[in-house]
């Protein structure tokens, strides 16, 4: 039995997840100027490097990057096991992920295989770090909760997506192509994979705490991401097969889960006995209405076989499913955290009543609430952007207006994350002050 | 019936009580909001004392561990607990923005608490206690 999964050393420093936290605006804005800046047809066209370029900053830059961080808290606390080395292991991995992801991105913009192939070799080092940590802390947990299986299904599509990549490089010459026949499984892999399965597992716990839901059912939360991921190994299997009849099969599995998953999660919320206005909640709501457009609008282009309507289904997904439940994550954990901290240390210092900012202090309610509103319009612009293309008139207008208003939510969201750790700071001082008074 | 249940149950009886207590306060409603409040309170004291005086205890004599898992469980009520005074002092004061930070705060302490007992110590708990697990919920059921 493994008893020292309750250590009081379990909760890694402030430091371990907030510098992931504090880098993701930044990329998040650098997507916001490219949008600003780039052609029109950035929202409605997928294959130019411009797109390519974006998706990846939102995914790697900004998503992975918080999803990384997060996961370094979460697992002490919701599975019981403590990283060992953590804050060496938090300052390595957030190198290696931001300059890795820096210079693909590079390496992609100007076409250049030798900076596109050290990125990735970054990258991949602190994929196989972080898979390898993650899957080491699963196997010695206690816990038997569906969080755990969906989370390590979540970091082995990491590692598919990873290497689905390398193929795809591989077999390109090292420069990023805008299209490849594996370009769909390694999208796939890292957003249905890597990202949703992740938001599945943290849901099952999240959803029922903070909102005092039901929870989810035990069948529910023994199938849900298994199914998720088995499906997408059948459709990796019928893709390299020539199966078309088993890619329906996976398709179908994937659509029914993914669909079942929102509806369950709006239902459970709909039960809810906290009926307090909060921003993480509407988040948490949005995110779950942007995977049941996500579905349908991906249904009608399949069977139309028209792919703008998928390619629509994939930037709502990833922009309001995805991202929105992220967002909607960091407002609940930081200010959490930023107070579990410091009450932490004003104990141990043997004040019990010190000057600890509570979690609506940490950050404001009116931060959240406008950043929320701002993330909400940069949604709808990239909603409606594709839009045009399907009406045949295209207009700047759209694309620039989205990227000014995501460049305003990633502002504001960073704002809200400085002030929170400034709280913290100067709760830090005012207790070494009080200390060597 | 197994520990996890029984505990589990009173855990969903407190939060239960929690989201009243918190929506009267946002109404403003103080007459009932103070005695909610106290409702809560107790409720969570009466939880803390069956865990402190009976459960704990036992686990700790039967599985050997007296600084583990159960000693940050203890560390966490304490912390529950200066919660519940500014809570208390709050309600005293009629203060919403004071109650609801508070409470806020206490909700996510509280409920990642309740989820590593239902998650890992009571399951562990049921595990070294099988077969007293009746004896244990008659002495549970007891506590004042």
């Amino acid at each position: 039995m493994n008893v020292a999964f309750l250590s009081l050393a379990q909760s890694p420093p402030l430091s371990v997840p907030l510098r992931f936290f504090l880098t993701a605006p930044l990329f998040g804005m650098a997507a916001g100027m490219l949008l600003l800046f780039a052609d029109a047809e950035i929202l409605s066209n997928r294959w130019s490097i411009d797109t390519l370029l974006m998706v990846h900053m939102i995914t790697l830059g900004v998503v992975s990057m918080v999803m990384i961080g997060a996961l370094q808290q979460l697992l002490p606390v919701l599975m019981g096991v403590v990283i060992p080395r953590a804050d060496l292991v938090s300052r390595l991995l957030h190198f290696l992920w931001t300059v890795g992801t820096l210079l693909l991105l590079m390496g992609m913009a100007q076409q250049q295989p030798a900076l596109t192939g050290s990125g990735v070799a970054l990258l991949a080092t602190a994929t196989l770090l972080f898979v390898t940590m993650i899957l080491y802390a699963l196997l010695r947990s206690d816990s038997k909760h569906g969080t755990l299986t969906a989370i390590a299904g979540s970091v082995i599509s990491l590692l598919l997506t990873l290497l689905l990549m390398l193929w795809i490089l591989n077999s390109s010459g090292w420069n990023a192509p805008v299209a490849h026949p594996l370009t769909n499984l390694h999208m796939s892999w890292g957003l249905l994979g890597w990202f949703l399965l992740l938001l599945i597992g943290i849901a099952y716990q999240v959803v029922p705490m903070f909102q005092i839901t039901p929870e989810f059912s035990p069948a529910v939360r023994r199938t849900l991401a298994p199914t998720i991921f088995v499906a997408l190994v059948i459709w990796s299997g019928a893709e390299f097969l020539q199966q078309a009849w088993l890619g329906w099969l996976a398709i179908a599995g994937l659509v029914v889960a993914v669909g079942l998953f929102a509806v369950i999660l709006l239902w459970l919320q709909q039960q809810r006995k906290r009926r307090l206005p909060d921003v993480t909640l509407n988040y948490w709501r949005i995110s779950m209405i942007a995977f049941l457009v996500s579905i349908i609008l991906w249904l009608t282009g399949y069977l139309q076989e028209d792919s703008r309507w998928m390619e629509s289904a994939v930037s709502i997904f990833l922009m309001g499913g995805i991202l929105s439940a992220v967002s909607g994550m960091l407002f609940k954990i930081v200010p959490f955290l930023v107070w579990l901290h410091l009450n932490n240390l004003y104990q141990s210092e043997g004040e019990w009543q010190g000057n600890v900012p509570n979690v609506r202090q940490v950050i404001p309610a009116v931060y959240s609430l406008w950043q929320f509103r701002v993330q909400m319009v940069a949604l709808g612009l990239v909603t409606i952007a594709p839009l045009e293309l399907l009406l045949d008139q295209q207009s700047q207008y759209i694309a620039q207006a989205a990227g000014i208003a995501w460049i305003g939510s990633f502002v504001l969201m960073l704002m809200a994350l400085l002030s929170a750790r400034s709280k913290y700071q100067s709760a830090l001082s005012s207790l070494s002050e009080s200390k060597s008074a | 019936m197994q520990i996890t249940e029984f505990m589990g149950d009173d855990h969903q009886r407190c939060d239960h009580i929690f989201a009243r207590a918190e929506e009267s306060v946002s109404k403003g409603d103080w007459s009932n909001a103070a005695d909610i409040n106290r409702q809560f309170v107790d409720a969570m004291e009466h939880h803390f004392r069956m865990e402190e005086e009976m459960l704990f205890p036992r686990f700790e004599e039967v599985s050997g561990h007296t600084m583990g898992p159960t000693e940050v469980m203890r560390h966490e009520h304490r912390q529950m607990r200066q919660l519940f005074e500014q809570m208390n002092r709050a309600a005293a004061d009629q203060s919403v923005d004071d109650y609801l930070g508070a409470s806020e705060t206490l909700l996510i302490l509280m409920q990642q608490h309740n989820a590593k007992e239902e998650q890992m110590l009571y399951p562990m708990s049921d595990q070294v206690l099988a077969g007293e697990q009746d004896e244990l919920i008659n002495k549970l059921e007891a506590v004042e």
